[in-house]
């Protein structure tokens, strides 16, 4: 396993409409490693996602460095949203090609792999249908489709269940964690679920809020599949529980 | 290679019923001005040359306005240039249409082009600031997407900038519209063109009876158009962007 992603002294200020500033970030030192699946955890405000954004270069504009490996490009990297961020007016299928449609990469032999990616992830009866017909546990399938169909490296997700219930978003993850496993890639997920950061996380960053700071970096040493009614589970868990601050 | 078209369409009119409101609407104004041009003694070719010239400066003034105000609004709705156009577009929108009107029959003559101008600058402005409005509504979610799929230049606009400005540019169209239809009757009085709606209604000006017919026709062409065209697209695009 070699680093991925390495950030160094990350901070990241915001101004409102009014000129008020608002420290968002401040002094992060993070390295992500190759096929690991980290997890960002802390409460609301913390500025998890803020850091899930300077890292995917969603966000531009903060102070510090941030550098990738040699071989890792933009287009290695695809994003989930907590919202979906599905575009209303293209179809199931369309939403899913449009990392390929943009590199001028849809081939034949990728819209069949489309087809088999929707078929894995129980899609492929709504390929023509529109977002809006959709359930919330299937337009993030849609999200987690779209991007898996640029193959990427680093895969970022930003509270990618909080908007699913309970039952979606078990299956989800159940979902994910076969796609990590089968796909080999690296994965960056935010949560404020510590039960959720536990059942995926290889390591499990700590964050506290105002102004956003990374404090301990947790090994989870769970072994995989995880028994999520285990005492070592419920012990972990306490342990994270005292390292969050509200 | 584009995404591929899937084959469901998605068609304005899917029941029978529709395609016969549909032809009821359009053979309904010819047969009223066929009735309206034996009623009065008018020829039809006559009525319909004035109807079809209005109709067709219209049509042009339209599609300029369109592109027109489609264009400026994805250039200028967001970025530092459009902190400077923006207010510039509203004090321009506020200027009485009519006070340009010398200085277009100075350039182009009591012609079409005069007619045409001056519709543009009356159509333009609700098509502009309708798109802009559209446009700024945009979550920036999807800007966030289109950013990390890499969707830029010509597929851009095409996927994402398009179909996100159609429910702006749909309400624009019939703002505007209803702006020209008041505007063409004026122009075409006021610059004393020789034929169109305008003269048509001038000439007749002393004869309620053909100025009643008249207006009937008149809105009897404006609520099919809107039937058949502009209230489906209305609907349809705003549906484009239900999430």
């Amino acid at each position: 396993m070699s680093t991925i992603i390495t950030q160094k002294n990350i901070s990241k200020i915001f101004k409102d409409f009014k000129g008020h500033k608002f420290q968002a970030l401040h002094d992060i030192n993070l390295t992500i490693e190759e096929g690991e699946f980290f997890i960002l955890l802390g409460p609301s405000g913390c500025g998890k996602s803020t850091l899930l954004r300077i890292m995917s270069h969603l966000e531009s504009d903060f102070k510090g460095t941030q550098e990738y490996r040699s071989d890792i490009r933009r287009e290695d990297m695809a994003f989930v949203f907590q919202q979906f961020a599905l575009l209303p007016w293209l179809t199931v299928e369309q939403n899913v090609s449009i990392g390929l449609e943009a590199r001028g990469e849809l081939t034949k032999e990728n819209k069949k792999e489309i087809a088999e990616l929707l078929k894995s992830l129980g899609l492929e009866k709504f390929a023509h249908e529109y977002p809006k017909g959709l359930s919330g546990g299937m337009k993030q399938r849609v999200g987690i489709a779209r991007a898996l169909a640029v193959n990427p490296k680093i895969m970022f997700l930003d509270e990618p269940f909080s908007a699913l219930d309970s039952f979606n978003a078990k299956t989800l993850r159940a979902d994910l964690i076969k796609i990590w496993k089968e796909r080999k890639m690296t994965v960056v997920m935010v949560t404020h679920n510590i039960e959720e950061a536990l059942e995926l996380g290889d390591r499990i960053g700590i964050m506290s809020s105002r102004p956003g700071t990374l404090g301990e970096i947790v090994v989870n040493t769970l072994p995989r599949p995880r028994e999520l009614r285990s005492k070592e589970f419920f012990d972990m868990e306490d342990k994270l529980t005292s390292l969050v601050k509200i | 290679m584009s995404i591929q078209s899937h084959k469901r369409h998605h068609l304005i009119y899917k029941m029978r019923w529709h395609m016969l409101v549909t032809i009821i609407l359009v053979i309904m104004p010819v047969i009223f001005f066929l009735f309206f041009a034996k009623v009065t003694s008018i020829t039809t070719a006559q009525l319909f040359t004035d109807i079809g010239v209005s109709l067709a400066r219209m049509t042009i003034a339209f599609l300029i306005s369109i592109l027109l105000g489609w264009s400026l609004a994805v250039i200028f709705y967001k970025g530092k240039a459009s902190v400077v156009a923006l207010p510039v577009f509203d004090v321009l929108q506020s200027v009485p249409t009519f006070a340009a009107l010398p200085l277009a029959v100075m350039y182009w003559g009591k012609s079409t082009g005069t007619v045409v101008f001056f519709l543009v600058v009356a159509m333009i402005w609700p098509i502009l600031f309708s798109i802009i409005s559209s446009l700024k509504l945009i979550k920036n979610e999807y800007h966030e997407a289109i950013t990390i799929y890499g969707l830029k230049g010509w597929k851009r606009i095409k996927y994402f900038i398009f179909p996100a400005s159609v429910p702006g540019l749909v309400t624009g169209a019939i703002v505007g519209l209803g702006e020209a239809w008041e505007a063409i009757i004026a122009t075409e009085i006021i610059i004393n063109i020789r034929s169109g709606l305008g003269p048509f209604f001038q000439t007749f000006a002393d004869n309620p009876k053909i100025t009643l017919f008249g207006i009937l026709g008149l809105l009897m062409i404006i609520f099919s158009i809107n039937k058949i065209l502009l209230l489906p697209l209305l609907e349809r695009s705003h549906s484009l962007v239900e999430e």
